[in-house]
């Protein structure tokens, strides 16, 4: 991955992380998965990247998490947005679509990149 | 095996981040419960390991948000670790030197210490010598 890749990930990842934790509990190779289902794979993160985010963003509060039981003796941390995550998300959006807005006038796109298959 | 390896994993990461002594044990105990919790034939070897996580290096950089130089990290570690021997070193040399003072100030007032007593004698003039 190059470096200006991961730059915009970093900037992204919570956002997309909150975004899918606002429609259902997750455990972390889940989120993962649905990066890169959703994305095409155009958006793939290591579990390692994950777990930092997850961590930073239960430290400010945002997500919580729980462990449940899998099978019978197997255990695993499932993650949930709180209300104050919420909030947060919404001002990322927010953030976001000004940022991209600004960007695209600056490029002269009006509808977005083309992207190659 | 499995526990050996994550251990390392944990510890070379652990090296390598630099935030409150507190916010880095939390995230490294988290990472240990995260890949503990995962089967066995998941993670069977570093590379599957590093592949699922990432290296040591790019963890601890994503966890420092503030996208700090981990070459200058470790510069500045093996610094530390330079200066921290080198006083270590001069502590124990000061230390050894205090030591053997007291040892030898307490055998010399406990009567371990040698006495040498010296005597001149003042030998008899002998014949061919002319006393003045």
């Amino acid at each position: 991955m190059s470096q200006s890749q991961d730059n915009f990930k970093r900037g992204t990842a919570e956002l997309l992380i909150l975004y899918l934790l606002q429609e259902e509990e997750l455990y972390g190779y889940r989120i993962i998965q649905l990066f890169n289902e959703k994305s095409g794979g155009r958006y793939t993160m290591l579990e390692g990247t994950l777990y930092t985010i997850l961590f930073r963003l239960e430290n400010a509060g945002f997500v919580s998490q729980r462990v449940e039981l899998v099978g019978k003796k197997r255990t695993r941390r499932v993650y949930n947005i709180t209300d104050s995550g919420r909030k947060y998300l919404e001002t990322l959006i927010r953030e976001y679509d000004e940022i991209v807005a600004g960007v695209d006038m600056i490029l002269d796109r009006r509808g977005g990149a083309d992207l190659e298959e | 095996m499995k526990n050996n390896m994550i251990e390392r994993y944990i510890k070379e990461t652990g090296a390598l981040i630099q935030c409150p002594a507190a916010e880095k044990k939390a995230f490294l105990s988290r990472l240990r419960e995260e890949i503990g919790e995962l089967p066995q034939e998941e993670i069977g070897s570093v590379e599957a390991l590093y592949e699922r996580f990432g290296a040591p290096q790019e963890l601890a950089q994503s966890l420092m948000s503030d996208g700090a130089d981990l070459e200058f990290i470790k510069k500045r570690t093996r610094l530390r670790t330079g200066i921290l021997a080198a006083v270590a070193a001069v502590l124990l040399i000061i230390a050894a030197a205090v030591v053997i003072e007291l040892i030898d100030n307490h055998r010399q007032s406990s009567g371990y210490g040698k006495e040498y007593v010296v005597e001149y004698y003042s030998e008899p003039l002998t014949g061919g010598e002319t006393e003045r």
